[in-house]
C-alpha cells in the first residue's frame, strides 16, 4: 500500500493495489465513475474481507442544459449489478450536478453532509492521456479519507 | 430618440449549425433582442422544432436546410435570405463537427469531413455573404471558432484543432479585406460548454475532472453566457472592432 503525501486540504490518501489489505470502518461514500465501478469496487473489498457500509453515489446530469442544446441523459445502475452483493449494507444514490464545481468537491460535500468516514474511488488507470482524473482530486479536495482503488 | 448602442432590433441574422448546442443559444439570444433569425443546419426537422420553440415565444425565426459543405445549397440559401428580407445584416458560422482518433489512425475522409464542414463551410457562406454586405456597405460576420484554436491539449481531434485554428486565420485576413467596407469579421472562441459535441466528455467523470481543472473557474460555461458577446458583435457597440477573437472560455486559456 502506497500512501501519498497530502496535498490540499486532504488528511489522507491510500492508493491500494491487488495485493494490498487496509481495515476500512464505518460509512463509506463510493463516487462512482459509472456503474462498472461498483462491481471493482466491490470484488476487491470483498478480496480484502472488508464490509464497510456504502454509500454508492452517481452524478446525475440531466440538469446540465436544456434539451435544445443537448440531451444529458444517465441512468443509475442496471439491477444486475447490484444483485451480487451479499455481505455488504448499501445504498444508491444520484446527485443532480450542474457543471457549477467540480465533480471532486460535489462528492466531498456528499461525503460531509451523510457523516462519512472514508471515499473510495477507482483511479482512470496509468493508460490514459488524463493526468488528472475524479480520484487525483478527490484526493486533492477532500478532508475526508480517499481510497484509490487502482484499475 | 437615440437607438440603444447594442440593439439589433429588426436585423437579419442567419445563424448555422442552428439545430442544437450552442447554436440554438446564440440564435435565441439574437431573437430575444429582436433581431429576426434565420436558421440553417442540415437536420431540417430538429431546426424547425428550434424555430417553433422561438416562435412560440413571440419571436421572429425561420428554418431552412442548408449543408454548409454545399456551395449550391449555401449559395441559394443566402440568396434566399436577401429575397425574403431585403437584407442580411449578420452571418454567424457555427456549424461543426469534429472526428476523434488517434492521428496515426485517422482517415483522411474523417479528416476532409472535418475539414469542410468546419473551414470550407465558413468560407463559402463567407462567400457569398459579403457580396450583399459590401453591397449594403454594413455587415456583421462571426465566425465560432473554439479555445482549441488558440492552444492544444490532450483530445484526440486533429482535424477539429486545425480547423478551428484555421478559422481564426481566416477571419483576420477577411477583416482586413473587408475593412473599408464596413463589413466587421470577428471570432468568439468558447470553451468548455454543454453541446452533442461535449456530451461524451462530460459524461466522462474522469474526463470533465481533468477538464474543470484545467479551467480557472472550475466550472463550464453556461449557454446563455454566450448571449452577450452574440448580442454585442452583431451590434453597433462592435463596429469598430474587426478581426478580432473573444474568448468565452472561464480563464481556460490563460495558462
Amino acid at each position: 500500500m502506497d500512501e501519498a503525501g497530502l496535498m490540499g486540504s486532504a488528511q489522507a490518501l491510500y492508493v491500494l493495489k491487488a495485493a494490498d489489505s487496509i481495515m476500512i470502518s464505518g460509512k463509506t461514500l463510493v463516487a462512482l465513475r459509472k456503474s462498472e465501478d461498483i462491481e471493482r469496487i466491490t470484488s476487491f473489498l470483498n478480496r480484502i474481507g472488508q464490509h464497510p457500509h456504502l454509500l454508492f453515489t452517481m452524478l446525475e446530469f440531466r440538469d446540465i442544459a436544456d434539451d435544445r442544446v443537448a440531451k444529458f441523459s444517465n441512468t443509475k445502475p442496471d439491477d444486475h449489478i447490484l444483485e451480487d452483493m451479499s455481505g455488504f449494507e448499501f445504498e444508491l444514490s444520484q446527485i443532480p450536478y450542474r457543471a457549477e464545481k467540480t465533480p471532486a468537491s460535489v462528492f466531498v460535500e456528499e461525503a460531509i453532509k451523510k457523516h462519512c468516514d472514508n471515499i473510495i474511488v477507482v483511479s482512470s488507470g496509468s493508460n490514459t492521456l488524463f493526468r488528472t482524473d475524479l480520484a487525483s482530486t478527490l484526493a486533492a479536495e477532500s478532508p475526508i479519507p480517499v481510497l484509490v482503488v487502482q484499475q | 430618440m437615440t437607438r440603444d448602442i447594442f440593439d439589433v432590433t429588426d436585423n437579419v441574422c442567419l445563424i448555422t449549425g442552428a439545430s442544437s448546442g450552442l447554436g440554438v443559444i446564440m440564435a435565441e439570444g439574437l431573437a430575444e433582442a429582436g433581431a429576426r433569425v434565420v436558421l440553417a443546419a442540415r437536420r431540417l426537422d430538429k431546426l424547425r422544432e428550434v424555430s417553433d420553440s422561438l416562435k412560440s415565444k413571440g419571436y421572429r425565426a425561420e428554418a431552412v436546410k442548408c449543408d454548409v459543405t454545399d456551395e449550391m445549397e449555401v449559395r441559394s440559401t443566402i440568396e434566399s435570405v436577401i429575397r425574403n428580407y431585403g437584407s442580411l445584416d449578420m452571418l454567424v458560422n457555427n456549424a461543426g463537427t469534429t472526428a476523434v482518433s488517434p492521428t496515426a489512425d485517422l482517415q483522411v475522409n474523417d479528416w476532409k469531413g472535418v475539414l469542410d464542414a468546419n473551414l470550407t463551410g465558413v468560407f463559402l457562406c463567407c462567400k457569398y455573404a459579403l457580396k450583399q454586405m459590401m453591397t449594403q456597405k454594413r455587415g456583421k460576420i462571426v465566425n465560432i471558432s473554439s479555445v482549441y484554436g488558440l492552444m492544444a491539449d490532450i483530445s484526440l481531434e486533429l482535424p477539429y484543432y486545425t480547423s478551428k485554428a484555421g478559422i481564426v486565420g481566416l477571419t483576420r485576413q477577411l477583416a482586413l479585406e473587408l475593412a473599408s467596407h464596413n463589413v466587421q469579421v470577428n471570432s468568439i472562441a468558447p470553451g468548455f460548454f454543454p453541446s452533442e459535441m461535449t456530451e461524451p466528455i462530460i459524461m466522462n467523470v474522469d474526463s470533465l475532472a481533468y477538464t474543470l481543472s484545467r479551467i480557472p473557474m472550475k466550472r463550464i460555461g453556461m449557454p446563455q453566457e454566450l448571449k452577450g458577446v452574440i448580442r454585442f458583435l452583431g451590434s453597433r457597440a462592435s463596429d469598430y472592432i474587426t478581426g478580432q477573437v473573444i474568448v468565452v472560455d472561464g480563464g481556460w486559456s490563460l495558462w
